[in-house]
């Protein structure tokens, strides 16, 4: 298969992958240069490097991070995926000095590919709840 | 059956096709024909298959490009185009104008036509996939037009909300009195823009951008005449033509916000 001919949920697929196998220069194959990464409306990467970087940061703060899939479906050049994760926080996270609590994420990915790549990433995402997770008190992990 | 007999059915199938003749087809079918992928068999079920497809697309137009006949075998490749007007497998008209391409291969048996089978477009598929589209956007439609009823009208009764994993809301009841009592009377100027939208079976998925100013109490949350605006992807399953679940996946740090509380911070 030509990289051009690479469907979106097979793009989104190896993003999954690369990520679980903690291969970040994978993870960015899949990526175009200029790639766009919005979170919540708020544009958060512009490039394949930006978000390299914040894979790895991501990776860093949650060694023991797992994201399951719970659908997976496309539309053209578009896929929507939906997920839930969670991982031990171990360092600075948006902020937060690591607690070495569990943290529980959930939301839903898009993917818009052009020419084998994916070129644009909206997620949404709660961010209260795993911010009260990273703060609380309780349920710390040793 | 000769080649040349298989063709003189073949003429008379074509020429019942052209005259939207769905009776005359019926008789060249046998009594216990059946279709590969097909739930059902027997002549009548397929007579009736093709009266529905000619009510509901009644401007159907059909052409042989290709066709094959060789023993008891009739190949051929037929080019419609047809628009969905009527009621069709239980789902209402979408107006959606299908251009298809499709190949069958008819086998012949004792003077009638026994096995059909068919490779081309998933066609009723791609009408429930226009229809459960439909049905989202006349949701959407009636959410900015604050019509509670007309939002309503598109949940199943037993509709579920599930917000980030958890089941907030039962009922389609529940639902409407919390767009019409918290989310209308609290954000009057609450409107909603479709950002993406794709389906796939049964399921829609709509990335959406919403915003209104908290003028009004939402639920428990008086007045703060702070502007909500919010980012969130719904994920919508559909069951006989309405919505029965809604997961959506959204931040409630906006939400917290309104009521005073701490923000919830970025990535």
């Amino acid at each position: 298969m030509s990289s051009a001919e690479r469907s979106a949920t097979e793009m989104v697929r190896r993003l999954v992958r690369a990520e679980a196998d903690r291969d970040l220069d994978g993870y960015a194959a899949c990526l175009s240069e200029d790639v766009e990464v919005w979170i919540n409306g708020q544009l958060r990467a512009n490039s394949r490097d930006a978000q390299r970087d914040v894979t790895a940061a991501t990776l860093a703060a949650f060694p023991d991070w797992e994201r399951e899939t719970l659908s997976l479906i496309e539309m053209g050049d578009l896929a929507a995926l939906r997920w839930r994760g969670s991982g031990t926080h171990r360092a600075d996270w948006a902020g937060i000095p690591a607690s070495g609590n569990r943290v529980d994420f959930q939301g839903t990915s898009w993917a818009e590919v052009a020419d084998g790549l994916v070129t644009r990433i909206w997620i949404d995402m709660d961010m209260a709840g795993p911010m009260r997770q990273m703060t609380s008190q309780e349920g710390r992990t040793p | 059956m000769t080649t040349e007999e298989t063709r003189v059915l073949w003429e008379k199938y074509k020429a019942a096709d052209r005259a939207g003749n769905a009776d005359a087809i019926g008789q060249l079918y046998a009594e216990d024909v059946n279709g590969a992928g097909f739930p059902f068999r027997g002549r009548d079920a397929f007579r009736r298959l093709d009266s529905a497809f000619r009510r509901a697309f009644p401007d159907y137009q059909g052409e042989y490009v290709e066709e094959v006949i060789e023993g008891d075998k009739v190949a051929f490749i037929l080019h419609y185009t047809a628009t969905h007007t009527g009621r069709w497998l239980g789902m209402e008209p979408t107006g959606l104008k299908l251009d298809v391409l499709e190949s069958w291969v008819f086998t012949v048996r004792d003077g009638h036509f026994a096995k059909l089978v068919p490779v081309g477009p998933d066609v009723p598929g791609m009408v429930r996939r226009e229809a459960n589209l439909q049905l989202v956007r006349r949701m959407y439609e009636a959410e900015n037009a604050h019509d509670a009823d007309a939002y309503g009208a598109c949940l199943a009764p037993d509709f579920e909300a599930w917000g980030n994993g958890q089941l907030i809301r039962s009922g389609c009841a529940a639902q409407v009195a919390h767009m019409r009592d918290e989310t209308f009377a609290g954000l009057p100027d609450w409107r909603n823009e479709t950002l993406s939208l794709l389906a796939d079976g049964n399921v829609v998925v709509a990335r959406w951008h919403a915003w209104g100013t908290h003028s009004g109490p939402f639920g428990a949350i008086p007045a703060s005449g702070r502007r909500m605006d919010v980012f969130a992807t719904s994920t919508l399953e559909i069951e006989k033509g309405l919505i029965r679940r809604h997961l959506f996946d959204i931040d409630t740090s906006p939400l917290r916000e309104l009521s005073g509380g701490p923000q919830g911070g970025t990535t």
